[in-house]
């Protein structure tokens, strides 16, 4: 076999054991690799019905078909388990040399089990496995642990995926973390932190090998290409933080937790000005030749130094969502959280929650105590120092950190039973997922994505606010055509999540991102490695596949029609300014849109699975398990 | 400690430019080995912060301090090129040139613990494929003359002209 | 007539513009409005503004009045007086 080992490491933390499971290529095929297959490893290996910070709760990674290799943007790998904070499933992608290293120690995949007594971290080098003692990297921040292996080690070539004290911790959004990339959202970093696994460290000393290597590279060489060309140039010059003022314009920049969509310093905390006064260098991850990561630096102010990498999604979380118009402040939140491993947007979205509860008095300034600040002190909207504060609070669980630290939906649950509050209704999460940098009240197809997803309140699973905000649907309106536009919105996005290949490079094919200017490159890349005779409708089939698995995982782990749900402040408060000013998800509107999504996914009116339609798709054991 | 000469070209990165994408080091052991393999690569990345990575291949230097370390003569240097030569039959793998290179420019293949180095492809018509794949130009053949002309022009571009 | 127009992104890194006033003809169509920027700021030929002067570069688009992308399709649609139209390089995700 070409492309794979055919290998999976089983670890035990438990019993500190491990073996080898060889899969057959049948199983490639259908699963191929990051979030498809670490997801379809996740429901083999979990014990249903588990708690997510248990010994039953697995760790699944799985590997890209096309890392090791020149094939540009193909170095990303896929991680999965059930997510401590939705309880459905919690499927990440991350990439660089982590996963380059991985792949040439001869693996396919990890799945681990249990959960150790001790601090440890694991180190796989090739085809041997150690348990080694964690306690001189306890408390290290996620580059510094990484650095602290490599210098144990003696070998900059061994890579690590890390997790940081917000993780060691068991902070329900923390991370995990490898070359300066985060498999960022859903709280894999609690799940580590539950089995006392502070790092996987590898060593791949064996080359890759792929089928025609020829016809690959110079595949890999025209994309290389393609790659610095105007189709990347927004990835390259200015990032995703372009948003910003973008979102601003539309009217739908989430400002003060999704109360308003038009921020009055949106300018300050815009791409544009983190390109003229912050950047201090762009950074690939590895075999990636565009490189969008773009780094930034605080220059004055009380934050000056912080720096670290800056996307969209981090900064409308730790900007205008908290009403502060620093960019010094956001990329000072950004790097704490960065350093500490949490993610940036679940951390940014949930102290928004405890700005407006303070502001709205259901917490008070007394709730706020801390070492730094004995007394308390006041959170309300744009106060830099008690963001700082309260991300560094939530990072060591102290004071209202430790409420924090479970995330928007439990930390909501929990004061308002005590305290007989409301606060539930800016809790801005779905399933327990913080919200993205998209205020779907008047993006409706997105809403309809977000509200069905598999992961919760998750952007990039869903992508449906593609079409909304380039005006291919009609975004302040519903109709018929929306189901099946979700679904293909989010297949199309599930392909390049389980290659993966990063969506960035999408364009870089034919010029032209949809599926008859993507897929048959993809086919070719894949064939090339693998010899298989992949074509067209066979790479709609990735993405087929690889929702469903994610989707049955959530059937058995209790979903239910209801699950699909939208925040409360989307459904009951329009926004008063700005563009998309007067718009709400009504009910009837939401409900409609989700019969016309199970219908067009070729589900029941419940949203569960048909036996055959699993048979189809290769998946007859979990026909027999969850089909219907 | 020995410089290259005016005379010989070497691989250089530019690490403003270089964003650590390490795809010079999957064609390098590609070209030379036929497998996709970081460790058999002759030119290497290293990133030593967070926001710096270069990648460091032979310099060709004069009177190479590789070739007279090594015990066995097993490492010879064109006159004409700079280029290193490896005698794999007099090679044991025994380290002394990787003492002595202040770049790290030369490495032992892990399997057959002989020592390997940079020929800049001179059997490809291309010339190094580490410099025809760099996407972002990082990686140039070039002299230290050259790059001394480069980085004046640059120089007075930027402060002269303020551009940048 | 008068219409304002603003550049977001790629287009005002190329230009150093943020916001300006234009003055076009009567039953001006946004590819019109192409042509007459890559005039007006060549910087931004095989950048944002395609070499054909006449598209826009993906993903550059024209908004209208914050409310409505201009698609690819409409782009022979004309512009009324008092219009607002923003130059915005649209990005997913990140």
């Amino acid at each position: 076999m070409y492309g794979y080992s055919g290998k999976i490491l089983h670890v035990d933390l438990t019993n500190r054991k491990t073996w080898t499971e060889t899969k057959p290529e049948e199983w490639y095929k259908i699963y191929i690799g990051g979030v498809s297959m670490a997801s379809r490893l996740c429901w083999e290996n979990i014990e249903p019905g588990c708690d997510p910070l248990s010994p039953e709760n697995p760790i699944c990674i799985a590997n890209g078909i096309f890392a090791g290799t020149p094939v540009p943007v193909g170095g990303k790998y896929g991680i999965a388990c059930k997510s401590p904070l939705t309880g459905f499933i919690g499927d990440s992608l991350s990439g660089s040399w982590f996963t380059t290293a991985f792949k040439r120690a001869g693996w396919d995949g990890f799945v681990i089990h249990g959960a150790s007594d001790e601090w440890i971290y694991v180190f796989i080098d090739d085809n041997h496995v150690e348990f080694r003692d964690a306690k001189d990297l306890m408390g290290l921040d996620t580059f510094a642990t990484e650095e602290a292996i490599r210098e144990e080690m003696g070998d900059d070539q061994v890579r690590a995926a890390v997790i940081g004290p917000a993780g060691e911790n068991k902070v329900r959004f923390a991370n995990v973390t490898n070359d300066g990339r985060q498999a960022g959202r859903t709280g894999h970093g609690a799940v580590w932190g539950s089995k006392k696994l502070k790092a996987l460290a590898v060593r791949g000393t064996s080359g890759v090998t792929v089928a025609d290597p020829e016809t690959l590279l110079k595949l890999s060489f025209d994309i290389v290409d393609a790659a610095q060309g105007p189709d990347t140039q927004k990835y390259r010059i200015l990032g995703t933080v372009s948003n910003v003022l973008n979102m601003n314009r539309i009217g739908l920049l989430p400002t003060r937790n999704y109360q308003q969509g038009v921020f009055e310093d949106a300018e300050l905390v815009s791409g544009e000005h983190l390109h003229d006064h912050h950047k201090v260098k762009v950074m690939a991850c590895a075999q990636c030749p565009i490189a969008c990561e773009q780094y930034s630096r605080a220059i004055d102010g009380p934050y000056a130094g912080a720096m670290t990498g800056i996307e969209y999604e981090s900064l409308y979380a730790n900007s205008s969502n908290l009403g502060i118009g620093t960019m010094e402040t956001a990329i000072k939140l950004i790097d704490i959280e960065d350093e500490c491993g949490m993610d940036s947007m679940s951390a940014g979205v949930t102290i928004s929650w405890a700005m407006e509860s303070f502001e709205k008095g259901v917490l008070t300034k007394e709730d706020f105590k801390c070492a730094k600040y004995p007394e308390g002190f006041e959170p309300a909207f744009g106060n830099d120092e008690a963001a700082v504060t309260l991300a560094e609070m939530i990072r060591d669980r102290e004071g209202i950190g430790d409420i924090l630290a479970q995330g928007t939906k439990r930390a909501a649950a929990q004061i308002d039973e005590e305290r007989g509050t409301e606060s539930w209704k800016w809790a801005m999460q779905i399933k327990g997922l913080e919200l993205p940098g998209y205020d779907a009240r008047a993006l409706k197809t997105f809403a309809l994505g977000l509200a069905a997803g598999t992961r919760g309140g998750c952007h990039n699973r869903s992508a449906a606010y593609d079409p909304d905000i380039k005006g291919e649907t009609n975004r302040f309106t519903v109709d018929e055509t929306r189901g099946k536009v979700a679904r293909e919105s989010e297949e199309y996005a599930a392909v390049y999540d389980t290659l993966p290949l990063c969506k960035f490079i999408r364009r870089s094919f034919t010029g032209r991102a949809d599926r008859a200017g993507a897929w048959p490159a993809i086919a070719k890349l894949i064939n090339a490695t693998t010899g298989w005779d992949f074509e067209y409708e066979d790479i709609d089939l990735i993405g087929e596949r690889a929702h469903t698995i994610k989707k049955a995982f959530n059937i058995r782990e209790g979903w239910t029609r209801e699950d699909d749900h939208l925040p409360w402040r989307w459904q009951h408060e329009p926004l008063k300014e700005g563009a998309s000013a007067g718009y709400v998800v009504t009910d009837e509107e939401l409900e409609y849109l989700k019969d016309i999504y199970y219908e067009a996914k070729g589900w029941t009116k419940e949203g569960l699975i048909p036996k055959e339609k699993l048979v189809e798709l290769g998946m007859d054991d979990v026909a027999e398990e969850i089909g219907v | 400690m020995p410089t290259s000469t005016s005379k010989y070209q070497y691989v250089t990165c530019d690490a403003t430019k270089c964003v650590g994408c390490q795809l010079c080091e999957y064609i390098c052991s590609y070209t030379k080995t036929g497998e996709f393999n970081t460790y058999r690569s002759r030119i290497r990345t290293v990133r030593a912060e967070e926001v710096l990575v270069t990648a460091v291949t032979c310099r060709t230097c004069e009177d190479a301090p590789c070739v007279i370390a090594c015990p066995r003569d097993a490492l010879t240097q064109d006159s004409l090129t700079g280029l290193i030569r490896i005698d794999a039959g007099r090679c044991d793998g025994c380290t002394w040139c990787i003492e002595a290179c202040d770049f790290g420019a030369i490495s032992i293949n892990p399997e057959s613990k002989l020592a390997e180095i940079c020929d800049q492809c001179t059997d490809e018509e291309d010339g190094p494929q580490c410099v025809k794949w760099c996407p972002k130009e990082a990686l140039e053949l070039t002299t230290p003359d050259r790059r001394a002309q480069h980085q004046r022009r640059k120089l007075a571009v930027e402060e002269v002209l303020g551009h940048r | 007539m008068q219409v304002q127009i603003e550049f977001l992104g790629l287009a005002r890194l190329a230009t150093g513009e943020r916001e300006l006033s234009f003055m076009v003809e009567e039953g001006t169509t946004y590819r019109d409005l192409v042509g007459l920027l890559a005039e007006k700021y060549p910087q931004m030929i095989g950048h944002v503004i395609r070499p054909d002067r006449a598209t826009l570069q993906e993903p550059n688009i024209f908004n209208l009045n914050a409310r409505r992308m201009i698609q690819a399709k409409q782009m022979d649609e004309s512009i009324h007086a008092d219009d607002r139209i923003i130059l915005m390089s649209m990005s997913a995700g990140g």
